[in-house]
């Protein structure tokens, strides 16, 4: 590694236009790919078999890949097994669910990205926080779950941290009433996965009749994917109302990410629009082609990202349809590229006459 | 549990009377009812569109048949070949022209049959199968067949497998090894027998200088044979070739290969098919994992081809394992028949051949390691479903022989 870790993150996380960016990002996406070839004899068989002229890359759209779905079936490591001091498991909605190894310096480096990130929209104070998910989440874990490793991150930005949800994800109102009391004149953070936060707090609240009201200034921010959402229909704008109704909660951020890139997330700014950072980029991939997409153009989503020293996953292929907004142009003034996630590509089953569904 | 064929009544009297339903091996009955069923199947313009349900109907024509039934009377040489008594299939959900098969072998050598199938498989298909048979099974002149018949349907339920076990002669469990470990935990009554159908895999086998050899007429006639071979089920049939084994030099097979694929493109391309972008998904996740595994391996095109093609030194259990069907092949070169032998793993059933003898194939079967190729069909014959399956003559398996000095 040619990279110094003291070197990385000290700016940003959204100041470099698309030149600085190329200038910083893409070699050390190279140089990352060079690391992981070296360190990882999966990973080197992986790309140089698929991806053989992968050493002649110059460009981001020139970059191998891995499919985000290779982590569900191979454990990829690019560290000894003693420097390991973390593995992550992906929710796995459908079927198995991905390993991810994470070293002292690559956990690290996500926990600093994701700081920066977070503090450039609600500032660096640690706010009161309350956790839109079950009280004993993070209880007797060895392994983090997406949900549990996401909560563990953002609960870095908060204080005095209260648990909405009792063990079964029923609401529990006095907690969240006393909190909302006692920070009433607070500006609070309120954090959850997206369909949690709808199905166990918003629609709670509204089949009772009860409404928060939270501290002006008050943010919510929220992640996990729109699937479960998309299919009761409710969509960014009905979350929104449904958030401003309840709680009275008129400041939301939406994000997208993975377990497989934690802590470079997307956030969504006031513009409604997912921003890259100086350490993430993405390219929109045709679906069929998988030839890169010109800004606007709906596709496949590769997502990039600086952070994945411990396993090769700095330039993944996801199963997500979005595209392109706009780079360096959001009114919000941070530079970069902008996307919008649409959904998850829809798989189709596989079958087979191994099926009997005797089980 | 629920009675879906001869009728929706009670599916637990049903099953009690049809223990005394007895039928000898093709009696006139049972030929009756496979006349009609052959006959209504192919005369329903509804169907067609299905041709794994019209291939079934010409598969029972009263010309097959008598086949079948000079076959049975050959193995029956030396004795008496009695109907095992009560038999109970377990059949595939997805694949629904199985399930007849197996009912109907079954039902030709004399047996009453149980068969369970998953409720789960809904659909236009097994509709339109559904009531042919039920209307086939209405009809009085077949009413004995419809007696000696239970076609149920029930939640995986362990007590429920039990019970039906105990009063069986005969256990035939098809879908994957999946199935045949659960049901291999229920016991079956000492004097009874199953037959088990577990996860196969098949492969096509080409002889270059063959492939280049063939005038267009011949060549265009193979591509049709592979397509329906490889594409007719998305090579999600077990018969499905999803490997090929190309024999002869390097140089040969390459030129081969390229006449073979460039074909088939066009092939493809004139009957408007294409892929989709949650096929090559499965594809592209497939390969990344698969080219992990030791076997060296190239990507020949490119990652968004289809079909998408990898040539490997070999094919190891990790890329067998991950292999998505949908337009995915491995492709071996080997420099001569001999040399494929080690290719071939226990759990390979089909080989589907171009630009071999019969008699070549006798000798190299022979080679073969253990349990490896229960079938060797010309190309374009490997979904053809046959009395002899999986290394079993179905016709002797679901029979008893009695002895007769």
């Amino acid at each position: 590694m040619t990279i110094a870790l003291e070197e990385l993150l000290l700016d940003g996380p959204f100041a470099l236009d698309s030149v600085g960016k190329s200038r910083r990002l893409v070699p050390r996406l190279l140089d990352l790919t060079r690391h992981h070839h070296a360190a990882c004899e999966s990973y080197e068989r992986i790309i140089d078999r698929l991806h053989a002229d992968w050493s002649q890359a110059t460009t981001r759209e020139d970059l191998p890949y891995l499919p985000v779905g290779v982590f569900k079936h191979l454990l990829l490591a690019s560290v000894p097994p003693e420097e390991i001091v973390r593995e992550l498991r992906s929710s796995g909605t459908s079927g198995a669910a991905s390993r991810i190894v994470l070293d002292r310096a690559t956990a690290g480096l996500q926990t600093r990205a994701l700081a920066k990130i977070v503090a450039d929209f609600i500032g660096i104070e640690r706010r009161p926080m309350l956790v839109v998910d079950q009280a004993n989440l993070l209880r007797g874990a060895t392994s983090l779950n997406a949900r549990a490793a996401a909560v563990l991150g953002f609960s870095n930005f908060g204080r005095q941290h209260t648990y909405a949800l009792s063990p079964d994800l029923a609401l529990d109102t006095e907690a969240v009433s006393q909190f909302a009391e006692r920070f009433r004149e607070t500006p609070v953070l309120l954090f959850g996965f997206t369909f949690i936060i709808w199905q166990y707090l918003v629609l709670a609240c509204r089949r009772e009749g009860r409404k928060f009201e939270f501290a002006p200034g008050s943010v919510l921010i929220h992640g996990g994917g729109w699937k479960r959402m998309l299919d009761i229909q409710v969509d960014n704008a009905a979350f929104k109302t449904g958030i401003a109704e309840t709680l009275g909660i008129h400041q939301v951020h939406n994000y997208y990410g993975m377990a497989e890139q934690v802590g470079t997330i997307f956030m969504e700014c006031a513009h409604g629009r997912l921003h890259t950072t100086d350490y993430s980029d993405v390219v929109v991939r045709d679906p069929l082609s998988l030839a890169p997409q010109p800004d606007g153009a709906t596709g496949l989503l590769q997502v990039l990202s600086e952070l994945p020293r411990s396993y090769p996953g700095h330039s993944l292929l996801t199963e997500d349809v979005g595209a392109v907004t706009g780079e360096d142009d959001c009114l919000c003034g941070r530079k970069g590229r902008t996307l919008r996630v649409d959904g998850r590509l829809p798989r189709t089953e596989l079958r087979g006459c191994s099926d009997t569904r005797v089980l | 549990m629920e009675l879906l064929l001869p009728d929706s009544g009670d599916a637990q009297a049903q099953i009690e009377r049809l223990r005394n339903a007895t039928l000898k091996p093709f009696d006139a009955d049972i030929l009756a009812f496979f006349g009609d069923f052959s006959q209504r199947v192919l005369a329903d313009t509804g169907l067609r569109q299905y041709p794994e349900l019209v291939a079934l109907g010409y598969w029972f024509r009263p010309a097959a048949v008598a086949r079948l039934r000079e076959r049975h009377v050959h193995l029956a040489e030396g004795g008496v070949l009695r109907p095992r008594g009560v038999a109970l299939h377990y059949a595939p959900s997805n694949v629904d022209s199985v399930f007849v098969y197996s009912w109907f072998l079954s039902l030709a050598c004399g047996n009453r049959n149980i068969i369970r199938l998953s409720a789960r498989s809904a659909g236009a298909r097994r509709a339109a199968l559904f009531d042919l048979l039920t209307a086939l099974l209405q009809d009085p002149r077949h009413a004995r067949i419809a007696a000696a018949t239970a076609v149920v349907s029930f939640a995986h339920d362990d007590t429920q497998n039990a019970a039906l076990a105990c009063d069986c002669h005969l256990r035939v469990t098809w879908g994957g090894d999946a199935a045949v470990n659960a049901l291999r935990r229920v016991a079956l009554p000492p004097l009874a027998t199953e037959l088990v159908f577990p996860n196969r895999e098949s492969w096509a086998l080409l002889d270059a200088s063959t492939v280049l050899a063939a005038d267009e007429t011949t060549f265009e006639a193979h591509l049709r044979g592979f397509y329906n071979d490889a594409f007719w089920f998305a090579q999600q049939a077990c018969s499905s070739p999803r490997a090929l084994a190309w024999v002869g030099t390097q140089e040969t097979v390459r030129r081969a290969q390229l006449r073979f694929w460039d074909g088939l493109r066009a092939y493809l391309h004139r009957r408007g098919e294409f892929s989709d972008a949650s096929e090559l998904a499965n594809r592209l996740v497939a390969t990344h994992v698969a080219a992990a595994a030791v076997p060296a391996q190239s990507l020949e095109g490119s990652l968004a081809d289809w079909p998408l093609r990898i040539s490997s030194d070999a094919l190891d259990p990790l890329q067998r394992e991950q292999h998505c069907g949908y337009g995915l092949f491995y492709e071996v070169q080997r420099d001569s028949l001999a040399e494929c032998v080690a290719l071939f793993a226990p759990q390979d059933q089909t080989v589907a051949y171009w630009g071999f003898s019969r008699e070549t194939l006798i000798d190299w079967a022979q080679s073969l390691g253990d349990r490896c190729v229960d079938r060797v069909v010309p190309l374009g014959k490997a979904l053809q479903f046959s009395d002899r399956w999986d290394g079993q003559d179905l016709l002797q398996s679901f029979s008893r022989l009695v002895s007769i000095d």
